[in-house]
């Protein structure tokens, strides 16, 4: 059972197979909307929670792959997509996983197939989550630092001792100490080794000079 | 009809009975064959006994079928004409066939015919018997006949109408010459001969030039001056007593003169001689032979008359004839036979040679142009056999092609409804473990499902019919409904090939008469065929939009696609069968499509767009409102 009542998105044009699906998600106790076509899904206000899309690949109008690719441009970080399809094939199925679909299901499935799909998409979808809500709580942290204090927690992530930053920027080594303590107060961390996990988590990057 | 079984019986017995009276035995007749015996008077090396025995041969073989065998023998009289001789040859031959069985008796003279008469033994001279024989004009009494049962076949030598006829081909000639060797039958001749000649004693020369050595003779012939003719009569010896035959003495003779050389016997025509009137010893023999089967066959031999052919007979060497300038004469007798015409061939029959070498031209160019004709004929034929087999190959083709985009569309229209019975299936085993109120869930459930089958159930039935392509009467169709299959059939293959297909209605519902399958396989050719222009064309870029028109009371359907475009030296035989630009392509697709459009009376075209692709269109007749 997910921890936060997640919500599945079913989008086929098959007036019986949406239906049909709805109802099956629903004895498995999910949340269920349900769309006849890409477009109609892309009219609907972007949905930030925890969640699923069950794609139809055959959709008549914006096919399944192109939503799938309109998503990514538009939301990177949208929902996770289960793909299902009456007709599938290798290269559709290689296309649509490299863009990230998390299963491609071949019709018609096993109700378990697909719950269990349901499942590790879920697991996918909240784990990404986690992870950019974490991101953002970081981000804003960072965003306290003053151009300087970033400048000097660029450096700090090279390894380089105060001395050797304050050489480096032409200052004394005591306002070096003064800058990376309140770095420290700021991201709220204790050692340097926390830095560089911060700096790896938003892809912060060594000084131009040292690269 | 019905044979009663009594019938039956009855032929079944009559069958038995048959074969019963059929395998009583009956003595095989035992054929034993029929024994000719031919007696020579003279040696074998004669030519005219040569030419006698083999013309007998001919004709017994040819034309007396019963099984029959030959002996001959010649008593070689001229040089043995001793009577002790005679008789021990008698006594040999009387032995020699004392068991043989001989039926019939050839004797050929001359003077064998006494002998016979005084030395055989009664099997062999009192059996039937031909006699063939020289007429001895100075003999009133001599024998030919053996027997009571001999046919004469005599042989008049006519030496007066060879005179006669000398003269009148050479009628100023005043010298005869009288060639003949010296051996008894030479001195038969020479003696008819040099009768003949007296009758002309008063008007020519006669020059008697027998019993002369061979020497002596050349000698004399070479002297022998113009204006003269040769008479040569036979020369078996020369007055040495040196043997030579007649034929060969000619060519001796004619080698040293130029005088034309008349001769008494048919045998030495290759030698030089003009000709005569001549004896056959040819047709001596057929005559001989022809009476010898008909008294083999029963018939009396004193009665048994064979006319033809004639023994005596003009007959001359062509060349000669040729060299005398006489081709042409008066004189020449007809039915005269020519031998050896073959020098002047061409100038005697140059019409027919002409007409022979224009037949035969015409007939080598009419063999020449049937041949070509013929090979032309096998290429096309071969070339025609090809294209059909190729078609027939092409139209399966083309349908395993419609069909690979059928399975996909079956399998997906199929899968459609399987799925969602399924789905529905598995809920409501989901519904059943919990504790709500599902009553109304399963009700739901249920008829969903018997939706479903019933929908796939239709599936299978509309793809049945388009693949029988069955002929149906057209019906009222609205256009959209058409389109709307065929989209559906085609969608998973445009997005398999990421191809975006955009639709361009109109709003208004059109109608029009025709044949729903047909009309599809149309539009789906037309958008196979725009998919394939689309296939070299980045992701992204690949679009076919299909729109409707209302011109007038007409309908034009569009297949647009943003493909490369038609060439315009391509332009004009899109829509033939076979035309294709693709490698893997059929093309008939679009001749099919055609075919189909005008069947329903419209009209199919296609233009290049004025950006980028191509169009192609097709226009049909809307039915009215009134009409529906």
């Amino acid at each position: 059972m997910p921890y936060v009542k997640s919500l599945i998105f079913i989008i086929d044009d098959d007036n019986s197979v949406r239906k049909s699906l709805a109802r099956l998600l629903q004895s498995a106790d999910y949340e269920v909307e349900t769309y006849s076509s890409a477009e109609e899904y892309l009219e609907r206000e972007y949905f930030q929670g925890i969640g699923c899309i069950l794609l139809d690949v055959n959709l008549t109008g914006m096919s399944g792959l192109k939503l799938q690719e309109v998503l990514l441009n538009r939301f990177p970080q949208h929902l996770p997509i289960i793909f299902i399809t009456g007709k599938g094939n290798v290269p559709m199925s290689v296309s649509a996983v490299k863009k990230g679909a998390v299963n491609f299901l071949l019709k018609p499935f096993e109700d378990k197939q697909l719950l269990d799909a349901l499942d590790e998409a879920i697991k996918l979808c909240v784990d990404t989550k986690k992870e950019s809500d974490e991101r953002l709580r970081l981000k804003l942290l960072m965003d306290k630092l003053t151009p300087r204090e970033f400048e000097i927690f660029r450096y700090i992530l090279t390894g380089m001792l105060n001395k050797q930053i304050a050489a480096e920027l032409k200052i004394a080594e005591s306002t070096v100490k003064i800058h990376r303590g309140n770095i420290m107060q700021k991201l709220g961390i204790n050692s340097a080794a926390e830095m560089v996990r911060i700096s790896e988590r938003l892809g912060i990057s060594f000084p131009e000079k040292i690269r | 009809m019905l044979i009663k079984p009594s019938s039956i019986i009855l032929s079944f017995l009559l069958m038995i009975n048959f074969s019963i009276s059929e395998a009583s035995p009956t003595l095989p007749k035992t054929e034993e064959p029929k024994n000719i015996l031919i007696m020579f008077s003279m040696d074998q090396g004669l030519v005219a006994y040569k030419m006698i025995l083999e013309s007998i041969k001919n004709v017994l073989r040819d034309e007396y079928a019963e099984p029959h065998k030959l002996y001959v023998e010649y008593f070689d009289l001229g040089k043995f004409p001793d009577s002790s001789y005679q008789k021990y040859l008698f006594k040999q031959y009387n032995n020699k066939y004392k068991n043989a069985k001989i039926d019939l008796l050839i004797s050929v003279g001359p003077a064998l015919i006494p002998l016979l008469e005084k030395y055989a033994e009664s099997y062999i001279k009192n059996i039937p018997t031909i006699s063939l024989d020289l007429k001895d004009p100075f003999d009133e009494n001599k024998k030919y006949s053996l027997n009571s049962r001999t046919k004469e076949i005599l042989l008049n030598i006519d030496a007066g109408t060879n005179f006669e006829l000398a003269f009148n081909l050479f009628p100023d000639y005043s010298t005869i010459y009288i060639i003949s060797g010296s051996a008894g039958v030479d001195k038969f001749f020479h003696k008819i001969t040099l009768n003949a000649a007296l009758e002309y004693e008063k008007s020519k020369k006669i020059v008697d030039l027998a019993d002369l050595s061979m020497e002596e003779l050349l000698k004399r012939a070479n002297q022998i001056p113009a204006k003269s003719i040769i008479f040569i009569t036979t020369f078996a010896m020369d007055g040495n007593g040196v043997t030579y035959n007649t034929p060969e003495a000619i060519r001796l003779i004619t080698e040293k003169t130029s005088a034309p050389v008349f001769v008494l016997l048919d045998t030495p025509f290759e030698e030089g001689a003009l000709g005569g009137y001549v004896s056959s010893m040819e047709n001596f023999g057929t005559v001989a032979a022809k009476s010898a089967i008909r008294i083999l066959n029963g018939e009396n031999p004193q009665i048994v008359q064979v006319d033809e052919p004639k023994l005596n007979q003009y007959m001359f060497d062509w060349r000669e004839l040729k060299r005398f300038n006489l081709l042409n004469s008066n004189s020449i007798p007809p039915n005269s036979i020519l031998l050896y015409e073959e020098t002047d061939f061409i100038g005697t029959y140059k019409w027919i040679i002409g007409a022979g070498i224009l037949f035969i031209i015409l007939q080598s160019l009419l063999i020449i142009n049937l041949i070509k004709t013929n090979k032309k004929q096998k290429v096309l034929t071969a070339q025609l056999i090809q294209s059909e087999n190729r078609y027939r190959e092409l139209v399966r083709e083309d349908r395993l092609m419609h069909m690979g985009v059928l399975t996909a569309s079956l399998a997906h229209e199929i899968n459609q409804p399987l799925a969602a019975i399924l789905s529905n299936a598995q809920a409501a085993v989901r519904y059943l473990d919990s504790d709500k109120n599902t009553r109304d869930i399963f009700r739901e459930i249920l008829g969903d499902i018997i939706e479903d089958d019933k929908r796939a159930a239709g599936v299978i039935n509309s793809v049945r019919g388009m693949l029988k392509q069955e002929k149906r009467d057209k019906e009222i169709i609205e256009l959209d409904t058409i389109f709307k299959e065929v989209i559906n059939i085609f969608n998973s293959e445009a997005s398999d090939r990421n191809i975006s297909i955009d639709t361009k209605f109109k709003n208004e519902s059109i109608f029009i008469l025709g044949d729903r399958i047909q009309l599809q396989q149309v539009i789906l050719n037309l958008l196979i065929n725009a998919a394939n222009e689309l296939d070299s064309l980045p992701e992204g870029t690949r679009v076919i939009l299909i729109k409707t028109e209302v011109l007038n009371k007409f309908v034009i359907v569009s297949v647009n696609d943003s493909g490369p475009g038609i060439k315009e030296e391509e332009k004009h035989k899109l829509f033939d069968p076979f035309f294709t630009t693709r490698k893997d392509g059929l093309g008939i697709g679009l001749a099919v499509c055609r075919s189909i459009i005008e069947d329903h009376g419209g009209k199919i075209w296609a233009q290049n767009n004025k950006d980028i692709g191509a169009t192609f269109s097709f226009q049909l007749k809307i039915i009215n409102n009134a009409l529906r």
